[in-house]
């Protein structure tokens, strides 16, 4: 896949971009040493200009009935259509009005990376931080996973008080980490979360695919909804180093020398080649993928998710099952 | 001015080493820090160009110091003697020693044996001696180690490959112990006598078989100086087989003679079946008896011969390998069993086993040559010795009457071989004067403790004839024999009593007296059992059959013989001529007791005024173990093995102790440590002061 195939979206080449001044520039912002502080003061500046979109909200209410097939409980067989039609319907409501978010957020050391100031593990902290908050704001249950190479901390979806305050203190905390390990976290929220959500994955994803798609298939086949935030630092996307130097892996602790202006134009065709394949992965996934520089204003991390719904609202096809009697 | 080790100078060629490390780009001192190495490629070092060296000075101080450092490596050193020349190393003399035994004819072993000794010839170098040796039982000079006056180098070598030429290979058995110490011996002395100090090289040229003979070597300690080179022609085929007949009595069934054989095999043979037959002269003479013998085993069968038809005289295997048939016919001469009687004079029954008739009789069984019968006289009379009557030999184990006494004279006068056993005290006083005096010891120089307990054979002359064959060191032990009871007698007054043995109390156990043309042979105690332990013992039937042995004299002992061995001849009724079995005919002179042209194995006939009497040489059973021999065996009698060093590498070798030395002496090289100390010391003042850092002072210490 060629590099111009893949959206990049930072500061300059977003249509966001040319209002660049009503946001909070990220620099500035990760000064702020609070994390709830920062959140909030995204979600804030984000609420202000949100009158502009059309568009909010989560859910789209409507029901519908499915033909009954052997199977399915008889509990929610519709006895009144049956008596109307002699055929048996099942009754489909929706499942809840309240979403189940879960946010991934990668701890590993790759993501303590970071050139323009502050690191990949503070922007994708701060993403986590706004997300949760603002969802909280809607009266949504918000869950964490952090993760480097282990489960470093797991906080289940809940809405209630303290939830956010629990979150943020656990983003704060959580320590640098070693080496990427993504199947875990996967494995881990699939096999635990039963309920269908948005799953949001904060990423650098600098690990080989291998085992990538299953995964996340896994996931969507469980019938999350998946959003992946791929935050590089714009030196990992243009690999801008002036002269040669011994170049230090911080997550293997390999030395390697380069001499970039050789090595330049193999690493872009390798990480766009890798990019590419996480690109394609997405694609058959139905997974939306943002891949995210971390000098891009954090609000506009939230318009991407809400533009995300507003186009699965529209077009995708609608993973429903009947409602439980449950919430 | 030379090197010692000139080798070293390519230590000079790190010079290169800072010039080049000038030029490479060193590792970067900067170093980023990056989240993934996954997608980068280390990059390779790269040259820089530099079109000007810096410090041009120090680098020219640097190399100059490794210049100088590699130079005193070198060992330099200032010729101040005379080149020595090559006539100052002495000469290497090379002896070719070729085997021309019978297992040199298997295959194509001596042509490629010629071939490598000629190659050896060709390989020497112009100032090298050189002189050739054949060998298989006896040692032959081909070309000796004395230079020869008015032969220079190269016509010599020509004499060798002329004399190779000329060697063919003979049908004896090799006595390479002997002949290799017969080489050094023979080079040594040449040495010595020219005083030539030469290397001393002996080039083994043969099969070296383990059948090999070493036992000379270890007789004599092998010269030093002499080293041996050996160059073993091993065949492309090592298969071999050897058929012996068995002395051994013959069952005759159903009008067949069944004579038993016996093939061996080697060991790595390739072969495995063959086939043994009765030969006589052309034709078969039985049915040929097929059988299979495994490599390295040997094989007992029995091979039927009809008794109606002719005899025939060779037995021959077939089925061995080309060119391997050297050792496969075995030639024997068909047996006439001898009758030969034996007088005994006594009066014990043939079936007491107290007495030693018992034991005599038993001695003796019937082989397919000879039958030995006991004549017992018991009487006193003497029974009728004519000529053709007269026994083999006497044995006389009672007193004998007055007119015994004169028959047996008769007999020893003619040349019978007698045997006379005291088996009493009375029969010493009775036989005493008849055997010329001997007495018994008075009863006070008697040695009573020898009576009570035993007495063993203190002494065995191992030169007389009688003792000869037990000379040998694993039979000379005759301490096992313990002999109960034993006359103790005196000889002083016999004449002529050649005492054999005596007891370990000094008295003699046997003797012989001569008497006429034959011998009188005494012991002063028998193989009864009441006497001795002698009829027991291994050594009795050994004893009792050399005497036979002795006493036949002249007539052919054996009838077969094997190549080489000299055939003892029976004294001449006229005259001797012996044919040989490539027809030739050897006239033997009258002096001749034995005959030692037994150079090709087959039947001889020895023609003695129209008596015809046949024997059979074969080849040695020892030249039929053709395995190469373990060289290490020659190591273990401190035989230095390999090449002597030639001239030019003697010649190398002086010149470098000489070289060594003169460097010693000068030791140019502390010198040149020095000067490159001084050179360090110059650089690392100018480093010093070069350096960005104010580091004067200590360049100045410096």
């Amino acid at each position: 896949m060629s590099s111009a195939s893949i959206p990049m979206e930072n500061g300059s080449n977003t249509g966001a971009g040319r209002k660049k001044s009503s946001f909070i520039d990220p620099g500035s912002l990760m000064r702020m040493k609070n994390l709830e502080l920062r959140a909030r003061a995204i979600v804030e500046g984000f609420l202000s200009g949100l009158h502009r979109s059309p568009y909010h909200g989560f859910s789209v209410e409507f029901t519908e009935y499915r033909q009954y097939s052997p199977g399915d409980d008889p509990r929610f067989l519709d006895w009144k259509l049956f008596a109307r039609s002699d055929r048996y319907f099942i009754k489909c409501f929706e499942d809840e009005t309240n979403l189940r978010c879960h946010l991934l957020v990668d701890l590993s050391r790759s993501m303590t990376y970071g050139t323009v100031g502050y690191n990949k593990a503070d922007y994708a902290k701060t993403a986590a931080a706004t997300i949760a908050y603002f969802l909280s704001l809607q009266r949504d249950a918000v869950g964490l996973l952090t993760f480097d190479e282990t489960i470093l901390d797991l906080i289940p979806p809940r809405f209630r008080p303290g939830q956010i305050h629990q979150l943020m203190m656990s983003l704060e905390r959580a320590p640098a980490g070693t080496a990427t390990n993504i199947e875990k976290p996967l494995e881990q929220v699939a096999a635990t979360v039963a309920k269908r959500g948005v799953v949001v994955l904060i990423s650098d994803l600098l690990t080989p695919i291998g085992s990538l798609q299953k995964n996340l298939s896994y996931l969507r086949t469980r019938g999350h909804e998946v959003i992946l935030l791929r935050v590089l630092d714009p030196r990992e996307i243009d690999f801008r180093f002036d002269k040669p130097a011994m170049f230090h892996d911080i997550e293997s602790g390999r030395d390697l020398y380069i001499d970039p202006d050789a090595a330049r134009e193999n690493y872009l065709s390798a990480f766009q080649e890798h990019a590419g394949a996480v690109q394609t992965i997405c694609n058959q996934l139905g997974i939306e993928l943002h891949q995210i520089s971390i000098d891009r204003p954090l609000e506009l991390i939230l318009f991407d998710l809400l533009a995300d719904r507003m186009k699965r609202g529209r077009g995708a096809v609608r993973q429903r099952r009947p409602a439980g009697g449950s919430s | 001015m030379s090197l010692l080790y000139g080798a070293f100078l390519l230590g000079a060629l790190t010079i290169a080493a800072p010039l080049l490390f000038h030029l490479i780009r060193r590792t970067p001192k900067a170093r980023y820090e990056f989240s993934s190495l996954m997608f980068l490629q280390p990059s390779p070092p790269r040259l820089t160009r530099r079109s000007r060296l810096d410090e041009w000075l120090l680098l020219l101080l640097r190399a100059l110091a490794i210049l100088l450092l590699a130079f005193a490596f070198t060992r330099p050193y200032f010729r101040t003697q005379a080149e020595l020349s090559l006539s100052d190393a002495p000469q290497r003399h090379v002896a070719i020693l070729v085997d021309h035994s019978a297992s040199m004819r298997r295959g194509a072993v001596w042509d490629d044996a010629i071939t490598a000794a000629k190659e050896v010839i060709d390989g020497l170098e112009p100032t090298d001696e050189v002189s050739l040796f054949a060998f298989d039982e006896k040692l032959e000079m081909l070309v000796a180690p004395e230079s020869l006056a008015g032969f220079d180098q190269n016509q010599r070598r020509q004499l060798v490959r002329n004399k190779l030429a000329e060697l063919s290979p003979t049908w004896g058995a090799s006595d390479l112990g002997s002949a290799l110490l017969g080489v050094a011996e023979r080079l040594e002395s040449a040495d010595d006598l020219h005083q030539t100090h030469a290397a001393l090289q002996i080039v083994l040229v043969g099969d070296v078989q383990a059948g090999s003979q070493l036992d000379a070597l270890q007789t004599s300690q092998w010269p030093e100086s002499v080293r041996l080179e050996v160059h073993n022609v091993i065949p492309a085929d090592i298969s071999n087989a050897r058929v012996r007949l068995i002395a051994s009595q013959e069952e005759e069934t159903d009008g067949e003679r069944v004579p038993r054989v016996r093939v061996r095999n080697v060991a790595g043979s390739q072969i495995e079946q063959f086939e043994v037959v009765w030969k006589d002269g052309a034709e078969d003479r039985s049915r040929p008896v097929s059988f299979y013998v495994p490599p390295g085993e040997s094989l007992v069968l029995d091979v039927p011969l009809e008794i109606g038809s002719s005899s025939p005289d060779r037995l021959l295997l077939r089925g061995d390998g080309p060119g391997l048939d050297f050792d496969n016919t075995f030639y024997q001469v068909p047996a006439v069993q001898e009758q030969i009687s034996l007088a005994y004079f006594g009066s014990d029954a043939a079936d007491d086993p107290e007495q030693m008739r018992f034991y005599l009789s038993r001695a003796f069984d019937e082989t397919p040559a000879r039958k030995i019968e006991i004549a017992a006289v018991e009487t006193e009379a003497m029974p009728n010795w004519e000529i053709d009557a007269a026994p083999y030999f006497a044995v006389i184990a009672h007193s004998l009457s007055q007119t015994q006494q004169d028959g047996v004279n008769k007999f020893l006068e003619q040349g019978g071989d007698a045997l006379v056993v005291l088996s009493s005290d009375d029969m010493v006083r009775e036989m005493g004067a008849w055997l010329g005096g001997v007495q018994l010891l008075p009863p006070s120089d008697q040695n009573s403790a020898a009576k009570d307990s035993f007495a063993l054979l203190g002494y065995v002359d191992f030169q007389h004839p009688l003792f000869v064959p037990f000379a040998g060191a694993r039979y000379n032990d005759f301490t096992k024999i313990r002999f109960w009871r034993h006359r103790q007698v005196n000889l002083d007054e016999v004449k002529g009593a050649a005492v054999i043995a005596r007891f370990s109390d000094d008295t003699p156990a046997l003797w012989s007296i001569q008497r006429g043309e034959g011998t009188l042979y005494v012991m002063s105690a028998g193989w009864s059992r009441a006497d001795s332990q002698l009829a027991l013992s291994t050594k009795f039937l050994p004893l009792l059959s050399r005497w036979l042995e002795l006493a036949a004299k002249g007539r052919l002992a054996s009838q077969s013989y094997v190549v080489n061995q000299p055939v003892p001849l029976p004294t001449a009724l006229g005259k001797r001529v012996v044919q040989t079995p490539t027809g030739d005919k050897i006239e033997l002179a009258e002096q001749d007791t034995v005959f030692a042209a037994t150079l090709v194995p087959g039947i001889y006939s020895l023609l003695d005024e129209g008596q015809e009497t046949k024997f059979a040489v074969n080849v040695a059973d020892s030249e039929s173990e053709t395995d190469p021999l373990d060289l290490q065996r020659l190591e273990q009698f401190d035989i230095a093995l390999g090449a002597a060093p030639s001239q030019t590498t003697q010649l190398d070798r002086m010149r470098q102790l000489r070289d060594l030395e003169l460097e010693n002496r000068q030791k140019i090289w502390k010198w040149l440590i020095v000067a490159v100390l001084i050179l360090l010391g110059v650089e690392t003042w100018l480093a010093a002061r070069r350096s960005r850092q104010p580091v004067q002072v200590m360049g100045d210490l410096a």
